[in-house]
């Protein structure tokens, strides 16, 4: 028989808030009964328990946080602990709104026994700072009764397991109140009572799904179960406890993320270029962010700092209620990481790979104050030159073959050309020496702007050199300044 | 007395500023700018690291006088706010790889700075060429702080304005043209004294911007010619 252990997760969608838990009392309520379901130790301490209704639990505190329940909140925080876990255990199936039953027997090989499977995940859940119940059984249906009652052990004895089992009532079981009603009529009232009565008679007397949640409960029959495979990407939401208007106060729960992105990444050995952070806004307006590093990054300290200088330019039209931060694009990190290297008597200088500094350098000026420069095989002079995006030619060569293909541009060396072209030439209006020339440029036909010239390299009287052209009309522009 | 003097320079309290050895050492004046004239006078080459200060016209070749000492270097060059578009044909006919090169333009005079200082301290760039008129002198150590920190020169190239105050950089040269290069006046340099103008002869780089005769012009149509 295969061993089952299940997390019960009470307070879930509390987990997820964003907060200081044990300054103020906080409590869930959920609208549709009017009940509490979830309340941290603050508001325990003030005599709130979970089943009370808003008004009860009002009276018991004065200032008293209440938030409506979220299943679909607590919904995203269960996948998200179930694809952390998915690291450290392989069969992991989701039961919703807030459990999660795992498969045992199959990692106890490679754990080498229960105790260090369950010391293995037991740390591995701590940074979630999730609160939690948990219990094993031989069935899946047992583990869950054991957990939710919050028995907290993890044994593989099948004697104490079934004494632990017999001894519940039978209200903390999943039947119906109709089947518990006619379960009680007849004097069973634990577990013990309903598991010692011969299944036959069980059979005769009450209906097959009764017998069926025995067999399921005992282990005799095999529940089909779908295990969660989680998908490669990083997506999470994180709902703030406050609405927030300054920006400024958004640092650290974006830290936050961040630090959960870099534990994402740091366990696949992944890097991420790019990175979106969505602001919800109380209006209900999103506003979308993204920040690229070139080089690739998993640090969340490297990617807090471009995000605070993406965070200089944004301007808040509603305070804000939520974040999400989603990764873009995931590469492995020995892809990229290969090809930097140092050189060993210059020694490590500065800590920015110059990829890195591009980054830096787009993510506060934008993408197009910062360009590389490359030559193309026009002889336009205006259009020889072409500012690219920089460095582009050094980034990872995925596609070794590409740059291969295009011909070296070939360029005569013999030709002097100024180090700076005027944005526009110039109209010539001092007096000038012409020094060399004339070379001729009768070129361009192939498109709409075809162009005859005659460059002449001149020195002014102030003795500044320029790059002068006379048009087929004779007049006479500055067009460069071999600076 | 002599005895005191000693004491004193044993505990490095007094410098002695002829001592050629510390000169080249205290500001590393020890990269080579490719003109012998100028390595000559500046005793060893350019400064390894720290902030130098031109002061030209534009056009004369202000930065061809660099070319030779960037050309030594392996690192990123980044050209920040130049008077117009960098000429890829003349960085690629000069010998650079075109990878190593970048362009920053600003809208605001406080980004140039900044990406300055971020290029600086990356350690990612060997030089930072910055055109900018207004500098002051906090923002200047700033620069000659992460200069340092990131082994990188920076290049702040102004025009020709006599500020009344003298900025903390590391050299500081004022350039006029000259018919064989240019013409270099040192007005200020770490561990030493400014210097007289010299010539910096350019013709074994730039044979065709440079006049050796002055006989040879061709005087410039002062008369249109007509278009008939």
């Amino acid at each position: 028989m295969t061993l089952w252990l299940y997390l019960h997760f009470p307070s879930l969608q509390l987990n997820t808030l964003f907060c200081d838990q044990d300054e103020q009392a906080i409590i869930i309520v959920d609208g549709r009964g009017n009940q509490v379901v979830q309340l941290n130790p603050k508001a325990a301490e003030s005599g709130i328990r979970t089943g009370m209704g808003l008004g009860t639990a009002a009276s018991f505190c004065r200032d008293l946080q209440v938030h409506a329940y979220d299943p679909k909140c607590e919904q995203a925080k269960l996948l998200e602990i179930a694809h952390w876990l998915y690291l450290v255990t392989s069969d992991i199936s989701l039961s919703e709104p807030n459990g999660l039953l795992l498969k045992v027997t199959n990692m106890l090989t490679l754990y080498q026994g229960l105790d260090s499977y369950w010391q293995t995940l037991r740390q591995h859940l701590a940074p979630l700072q999730v609160e939690y119940y948990f219990a094993t059984a031989y069935s899946p249906l047992a583990s869950r009764l054991l957990a939710r009652a919050g028995w907290n052990q993890i044994i593989e004895d099948r004697k104490k397991l079934r004494a632990e089992l017999s001894k519940r009532p039978l209200f903390e079981t999943e039947l119906s109140d109709k089947q518990l009603n006619k379960l009680s009529r007849v004097g069973v009232k634990t577990l013990h009572d309903l598991l010692s009565l011969p299944m036959a008679d069980i059979t005769k007397r009450f209906d097959i799904e009764l017998v069926n949640y025995i067999g399921h409960l005992t282990g005799q029959f095999h529940p089909s179960i779908d295990f969660h495979q989680p998908p490669e990407q990083f997506n999470r939401y994180l709902e703030l406890l406050f609405e927030i208007e300054n920006l400024q106060y958004l640092h650290k729960p974006l830290f936050k993320l961040l630090e959960q992105l870099e534990a994402f990444l740091k366990v696949r050995d992944q890097l991420t270029h790019e990175l979106a952070i969505t602001l919800h806004q109380r209006s209900g307006d999103t506003h979308a962010l993204s920040a690229t590093s070139a080089e690739g990054e998993y640090l969340a300290q490297k990617w807090f700092s471009l995000f605070e200088l993406r965070f200089e330019s944004v301007k808040l039209t509603a305070p804000i209620r939520g974040i999400t931060l989603s990764a873009k694009r995931l590469v492995s990190r020995s892809l990229t990481r290969g090809a930097e290297t140092f050189d060993l008597f210059d020694g490590k200088r500065g800590n920015t790979a110059p990829l890195e500094l591009v980054s830096i350098l787009q993510a506060k000026l934008g993408q197009n104050a910062v360009r590389g420069v490359s030559l193309t095989d026009d002889p336009r002079p205006h259009l020889s030159t072409q500012y690219s995006s920089p460095l582009s030619s050094e980034q990872p060569s995925l596609l070794p073959s590409s740059r291969q293909h295009s011909p070296p541009i070939m360029v005569n060396k013999t030709l002097l050309r100024p180090s700076i072209l005027l944005p526009k030439p110039r109209p010539l209006k001092e007096k000038v020496a012409i020094i060399q020339g004339p070379e001729r440029l009768a070129t361009g036909w192939w498109d709409d702007s075809p162009m005859i010239r005659d460059y002449f390299i001149a020195r002014s009287d102030k003795g500044c050199w320029l790059w002068i052209f006379r048009t087929p009309k004779q007049h006479w522009f500055v067009h460069g300044v071999f600076s | 007395m002599h005895n005191l003097i000693d004491l004193l320079e044993q505990k490095h309290l007094v410098w002695r500023g002829r001592d050629k050895k510390t000169v080249a050492d205290l500001a590393g004046f020890s990269s080579k700018s490719g003109y012998a004239t100028l390595d000559e006078k500046l005793e060893g080459g350019l400064p390894q690291c720290g902030v130098v200060s031109l002061s030209s016209t534009c056009g004369i070749g202000e930065l061809r006088l660099l070319i030779p000492t960037m050309l030594s270097k392996k690192r990123l060059h980044v050209f920040i706010n130049p008077p117009g578009y960098l000429s890829a044909e003349f960085l690629h006919h000069q010998g650079f790889d075109l990878n190593l090169i970048f362009v920053i333009n600003t809208k605001q005079k406080n980004d140039a700075l900044w990406s300055a200082e971020q290029c600086l301290k990356s350690g990612a760039c060997s030089t930072v060429l910055l055109w900018q008129n207004h500098i002051e002198v906090h923002q200047v150590k700033r620069l000659q702080l992460a200069s340092e920190n990131g082994a990188c020169l920076q290049f702040l190239l102004r025009s020709t304005q006599r500020s009344n105050f003298s900025l903390p950089v590391t050299l500081s040269m004022e350039l006029a043209p000259h018919h064989l290069g240019i013409e270099t006046t040192i007005t200020k340099r770490k561990g030493g004294w400014p210097l007289q103008a010299f010539t910096v002869d350019m013709s074994a780089y730039w044979p065709s911007l440079t006049q050796r005769p002055p006989d040879n012009l061709i005087p410039f149509p002062t008369v249109k010619a007509s278009n008939s």
